[in-house]
Formats: C-alpha cells, sequence, structure tokens
C-alpha cells in the first residue's frame, strides 16, 4: 500500500511539473493562432477562408490563451464555484512526501473511505488539473471545428476535473450522506 | 480450401493459448507490481524521482518553446509588417482601388506591433480572463494545491 501512495504521489508531481509547461506551450500556440488568424481573415480573399463564417473564432483564442497563462488562477476561480476556496498557485519543484499509509483502517467503513481518498489525494488533484486543462483545450478545438464534439462534454469533463481536485470534500459530502442520509 | 478448414481449429487454439499467455503476463505483471510496492516504499519522496526528471524535460521544452516562439513573433511581425506596407502600396493601384487593400495593410500594421509585443498583450488577456497578471511563464514550475507540502485540500 505505501509503495502505492508512493508511486501514485511521484506521478502527481510529474503532473503539477508537466501542466505549467503545456500551459506556456499553449498560451504561446493561441496567441500565435489569434495573431495569424486575424491576419489571414484581413485577406482581401478572406471569403475563402475557413474561419469566415465564425469570425469570433481568433478571439476565443485570444482570452483562452489569457486562461492558459494564469491556470493556477483559473483554478482557484473553479474551487471558489465549487465551494472549497482551495488556493492553486506554482512554486519551484521540490519533491512531494507521501502520506504514511500506516493506520489506515478507521473507525468505521466511511472513515476509511476518507484515509484512502486523502492518501490519494495528491494525485487526484494533480489528474483534476490535468482534466481542467484537456477540457480547455479540447473546447477551443471544437469551437475552432478542428475536432467533432459537443462543448457541453468539455463542461462535463471541467467540472470532473475540479470535483477531483476537491476529491476529499467530495468524499467526506458522499460518506456522510450515506451516513446520515443526507 | 482444405488448408482453411485445418487452419480454423489451430488459429482457435492459438488463440486460446494467446488469451492465457496474455493472462499469465498481466497476473504476473500484477504480482512485480505488488512486490515492487515494498521496494518503492522505501525511497519514498526520492530527489531524483519522476517529478524531477519530468520538471529537467520540461523546463527544456519551456526553452525550446519560448525560443520558437519569439522567433515565430519576430518572422510573424516582419511578414505582417512588410505585407501590410505592400497591401498599401498595392490599394493605391487603380485596378485595387475596391478590393479590401487598405483594410489588410492596417491590420497589417496593427497585428506587426501585436506581434513585437506579445508578452504584453498575453498579460493584458490574462488580466481579463482571470483578473491577475499571468502567472505561467519561462520558469519551469509546479503546481501546488493550497498550503502544498502533501496536497493539502484547504477545503477538505
Amino acid at each position: 500500500m505505501q509503495g502505492l501512495v508512493d508511486f501514485a504521489t511521484a506521478i502527481g508531481d510529474g503532473i503539477d511539473v508537466l501542466l505549467p509547461a503545456f500551459c506556456y506551450l499553449a498560451a504561446c500556440a493561441s496567441f500565435l493562432f489569434f495573431v495569424w488568424s486575424l491576419w489571414t481573415l484581413s485577406s482581401p480573399h478572406r471569403h475563402h477562408h475557413h474561419h469566415w463564417h465564425r469570425p469570433w473564432v481568433p478571439w476565443v483564442s485570444l482570452v483562452l490563451c489569457g486562461v492558459l497563462a494564469t491556470f493556477p488562477q483559473f483554478l482557484t476561480m473553479a474551487n471558489v464555484s465549487a465551494g472549497t476556496n482551495l488556493a492553486v498557485s506554482l512554486t519551484t519543484y521540490a519533491p512531494t512526501t507521501p502520506p504514511n499509509a500506516d493506520n489506515v483502517l478507521g473507525a468505521t467503513p466511511g472513515a476509511t473511505v476518507i484515509n484512502v481518498v486523502t492518501l490519494f489525494q495528491h494525485f487526484f488533484q494533480a489528474f483534476g488539473a490535468a482534466c481542467v486543462f484537456w477540457a480547455i483545450l479540447r473546447w477551443r478545438a471544437i469551437v475552432n471545428g478542428q475536432i467533432d464534439g459537443r462543448p457541453s462534454s468539455c463542461g462535463v469533463q471541467l467540472v470532473f476535473g475540479v470535483l477531483c481536485i476537491n476529491i476529499v470534500t467530495v468524499a467526506t459530502g458522499v460518506v456522510s450522506f450515506f451516513e446520515t442520509g443526507g | 480450401m482444405q488448408l482453411s478448414t485445418i487452419d480454423i481449429p489451430i488459429a482457435r487454439k492459438l488463440r486460446r493459448r494467446r488469451g492465457r499467455i496474455v493472462a499469465a503476463v498481466a497476473g504476473g505483471l500484477g504480482l512485480g507490481f505488488a512486490y515492487a510496492g515494498e521496494a518503492l516504499a522505501q525511497a519514498a519522496s526520492p530527489a531524483g524521482g519522476i517529478g524531477a526528471q519530468l520538471n529537467t524535460m520540461s523546463s527544456e521544452a519551456i526553452n525550446a518553446g519560448g525560443t520558437g516562439f519569439g522567433m515565430a513573433c519576430y518572422v510573424a511581425a516582419a511578414v505582417c509588417f512588410i505585407a501590410g506596407a505592400w497591401a498599401l502600396w498595392q490599394s493605391r493601384q487603380p485596378q485595387n482601388r475596391e478590393s479590401g487593400h487598405v483594410g489588410r495593410g492596417l491590420a497589417g500594421l496593427v497585428l506587426c506591433g501585436l506581434l513585437a509585443t506579445a508578452g504584453v498583450w498575453i498579460n493584458k488577456a490574462a488580466i481579463s480572463a482571470s483578473g491577475g497578471n499571468a502567472t505561467i511563464n519561462d520558469n519551469p514550475a509546479m503546481v501546488q494545491f493550497g498550503g502544498g507540502a502533501g496536497g493539502g485540500n484547504a477545503g477538505g
């Protein structure tokens, strides 16, 4: 069990480290896309442009460029909306110390569930942040017409990611619902 | 034709055996991971772990991406300026008076300025989108939840 917790924490660390780099690259790419789309749309032959009927496409990329450049603040705002006010920020890399997996069994089954979720909390949080990042990129691709899909599915993915980030709160709520019947 | 009647049972047997082999390999891997857990448990939070390696890789990606982005902005700004000036020049030609060259020329000059100050405009977009200055930059960083140190959850 301790080995699994260590491994999950290490994977979580990896995701936490990769996300800012991906955000940086995606923000740069979005900005270039914004400028270059405006430039090509300014052509006298713009009626042949594949975004001619969707003039908002470059501006969506500009807004998402801003979102990606402030990704931790965006996650913080999402957590405020979720009601947990969990602050997300950036720091220099330092390996996260995995929690101790001893005494995982609680006094009740519900307490045990919370203990297990807490052990893997770091991984859930990193995975949730990655889900939110992926939802943003998917939504942009759908708006741009690069992939098929419903924008609402990206909303579901985003909510799922935020729930993963606040997994302990969610798990506590679910356990307490089943223990007390709401 | 004869071969096909012989081959089908053989193929079935091979498929069944392959399924068993896959199951055996999967079981072995599972046991291996379970055993490896003991080894991982002894090396909690290693300085040279997955995170450290990915941090090195992401810093290389940021360096390469940032350099590429700067170069792309530089080239695109030059293209926009030259093509914009050329479009303005063309707009004065009698055959191009009503074909949108003025708009392209102006767009080229404005976008040249946008590209030359890309960082400023990304920051403006960040302020508009999230209400704060851009925090993602060309320094390798790590996302931290709550107070950090073990992934604390302020709400939990």
